[in-house]
């Protein structure tokens, strides 16, 4: 009565765990989903031009020396809106502003003059690049000739906030073209200046220099993330996973397994014959005396075998005794985990052999059995039965002590990991999927035992 | 059929504890021993004895003029023919009931699974088990525990059958059943020893009581006259307890 009591007080705690639990889950859900992306409001024309116009200020700082303000010489007006898919808008506008390029293009000289002549003879930087455009060619970006078109600009609204989405065509656009000089001064390898040759080796700075010259920098060049975090984990996470897992890359998982899968199962038939033997051996001394040189040999292997690391062993079965042989390390691999294992399987069984009433072997005796016959009809399979549980561990044991076979180069599971670690730089994802497969298969392994103790334990049923 | 000569066993590292102190006895065909004594006075053990389940210390066992405790005489055969039943029963908890009582002349090469299985549901046919074929002894109660165990001694074809204490590890209600049976046997000519402390069973059934105490054999008798005047101080002492 009192045990149903507690039985059912054991479930509705469960219950109401599983509800908080759920109820926990749920909400923490929700306010992740909340955080994510919200589309755009609609907005007015003038209001998308005021920001717009802002950006654009915010981008277009003016010169240092305060010769010229590009935004003065760059208008760029909002002609309509569209809303694309995310939440970002594309602001359709027209704009008018300097030649810059050409500004830039017909003064060139001047500006490699600078930078190459610098007094101590040293590389110019870019700001000192950008310093000399300013000072060389204010004058002839107030004389360009105007430029005007049709640009898209894209805007993302990021935490509530509009902010513009600069890729090359509007840079190059809207600015005045003025980084395609970059474009045109890559093809020239050398330039002459005033009878001079002038190699330009870094291409880059001039570029940054030019970007710089308008604070350009600040921009957002790169199309901004703004996508839920979860979608962006997600998207890191395949990322990673395909750098560690892709381009065949899993074969040294499989296979690996493979090898793990064949070492365990070999190594375990040797281990439970092994085991089995060595436990009858021992029982046989224990029970009635005989055997009396054979329990001896057994009771020393027990003691060496569990007296010593399964890592040690591996190293001396397979560098001291088999390598000299000529063995295969699989097959090293195999003989030192059947022999392991077989010490303790021999003591579980033993302990199962003793744990069977004495009256069953009297049984199969008085019936005409000889000793061995009634070890093998009637005592073993008892035995067998009342220590499965803690065979199934031995046998879990064995499949994650298998890993250490990695140690004499055996390509398994756990070295398969540690190859794509070497090759991928990353930690993380192989050792995490190694853990992950040994996990199911312990999972997998623990079930199968289940289901064969249920159908032992047939006979119990009553 | 049966000969005991100066049977000694004791044990104990030196043999100190002397548990039976030469025994001599010879059990004829078609006879029904019924051996009682009190607790500790060598009944179980001199039974186990005569199928060697216990190995005597000293002293010889002929079983129809052969020497079983000569070294050199295959035990397992000559068990075959001495049937045991026991006290707590010692079914075969993962075998059916089927398979408890066609195991051993299964394996044993003595009839073929189809023989051995219809003889075994004829056995259990006349016992009143057929339907538990394929029941598993922890399914079964004590007295169609021990039902079965004399089956699965039966199945053997044994010359005699031993009975150690068959009916004292059962409920009283189903001490009846077990003990029916065994009449039924002892009325098809079985041979029997049986260890026991059913006085009404060894009055009944025996041919010839034995009455054991510190390791020998007291006094022997017919039921008859030894319930009636047993010559013995201590069995009527004995007897003043359990009647």
């Amino acid at each position: 009565m009192r045990k149903q009591k507690s039985k059912a007080w054991f479930w509705t705690k469960l219950t109401v765990l599983f509800l908080i639990v759920a109820l926990i889950l749920a909400t923490a859900v929700s306010v992740i989903l909340s955080l994510g992306p919200q589309k755009a409001s609609e907005i007015p024309l003038e209001q998308a031009q005021s920001v717009l116009d802002k950006a654009l200020t915010d981008v277009l700082k003016s010169d240092r020396e305060g010769l010229f303000t590009l935004r003065e010489k760059t208008v760029v007006t909002v002609e309509s809106l569209e809303y694309g898919e995310q939440s970002d808008i594309v602001f359709r506008c027209s704009y008018a502003t300097v030649d810059s390029y050409s500004a830039i293009m017909g003064d060139v000289n001047s500006l490699f003059q600078f930078s190459t002549q610098k007094p101590n003879g040293m590389q110019m930087t870019s700001t000192e690049i950008r310093l000399n455009i300013d000072k060389a060619i204010a004058e002839r970006f107030r004389a360009a000739s105007p430029l005007s078109g049709k640009i898209d600009i894209t805007f993302y609204e990021v935490d509530g906030v509009l902010q513009p989405y600069f890729d090359e065509t509007v840079v190059n656009t809207c600015f005045g073209g003025i980084l395609r000089v970059q474009t045109e001064v890559n093809e020239l390898k050398t330039l002459v200046i005033d009878g001079k040759e002038v190699s330009i080796e870094n291409k880059a700075n001039i570029r940054r220099g030019l970007m710089e010259c308008v604070d350009l920098s600040v921009a957002t060049l790169e199309r901004p993330d703004n996508s839920h975090p979860l979608v962006r984990w997600w998207n890191d996470f395949s990322d990673e996973f395909v750098r560690n897992f892709g381009d065949g890359y899993w074969r040294y998982l499989s296979d690996g397994l493979l090898t793990t899968l064949a070492i365990t199962f070999f190594s375990l038939i040797i281990g439970v014959v092994l085991g089995v033997v060595v436990a009858i051996v021992r029982c046989t001394y224990d029970k009635i005396g005989k055997l009396k040189i054979a329990d001896g040999i057994c009771r020393f292997y027990l003691t060496v075998i569990r007296g010593t690391p399964v890592m040690v062993q591996l190293l001396i079965i397979y560098f001291v005794m088999l390598l000299p042989l000529g063995v295969d390390k699989f097959i090293a691999a195999v003989i030192c985990f059947g022999i392991n294992s077989g010490a303790y399987v021999a003591e579980i069984i033993r302990g199962g052999i003793m744990a069977v009433d004495d009256g069953q072997m009297e049984a199969g005796r008085s019936l005409g059995f000889n000793y061995v016959q009634t070890m093998w009809y009637i005592v073993i399979p008892q035995a067998f039965k009342a220590v499965l549980p803690a065979l199934a561990n031995e046998f879990i044991t064995l499949l994650k002590e298998t890993s250490v076979a990695a140690y004499i180069g055996v390509a398994d599971l756990t070295r398969g990991g540690e190859i794509i670690r070497g090759k991928t730089f990353s930690a993380f994802m192989p050792l995490l999927a190694v853990a992950l497969i040994y996990l199911v298969m312990v999972l997998g392994l623990s079930y199968l035992v289940k289901l064969l103790e249920r159908r032992l334990h047939k006979s119990d049923r009553g | 059929m049966i000969e005991v000569k100066n049977l000694v066993k004791s044990f104990g590292k030196n043999g100190e504890i002397k548990v039976l102190r030469g025994i001599n006895e010879t059990i004829e065909k078609g006879e029904k021993v019924v051996i009682i004594g009190p607790s500790g006075s060598g009944k179980s053990t001199f039974l186990r004895c005569l199928n060697l389940l216990e190995e005597p210390t000293d002293g010889a066992i002929y079983f129809h003029g052969e020497e079983i405790t000569d070294p050199k005489c295959n035990v397992n055969k000559v068990r075959q023919k001495l049937g045991m039943v026991f006290q707590h029963f010692n079914l075969f908890p993962h075998k059916t009931i089927l398979e408890n009582i066609t195991i051993a002349p299964v394996k044993l090469k003595l009839q073929t699974k189809e023989e051995a299985e219809e003889n075994a549901k004829r056995l259990l046919a006349r016992v009143g088990l057929l339907d538990k074929a394929d029941a598993y002894p922890s399914q079964l109660s004590g007295g169609q525990k021990q039902r079965i165990a004399i089956v699965r001694a039966l199945a053997m074809n044994p010359e005699v059958i031993l009975f150690d204490e068959p009916t004292s590890a059962l409920d009283p209600e189903m001490v009846g059943e077990v003990l029916d049976l065994m009449k039924q046997l002892a009325a098809d000519g079985m041979t029997m020893v049986v260890v026991t402390h059913e006085m009404g069973f060894a009055k009944e059934v025996g041919t010839r009581v034995l009455f054991m105490d510190e390791g020998v054999i007291m006094e022997q008798n017919t039921p008859a006259e030894f319930f009636a005047a047993p010559k013995t101080e201590r069995a009527r002492e004995f007897l003043s307890k359990v009647l």
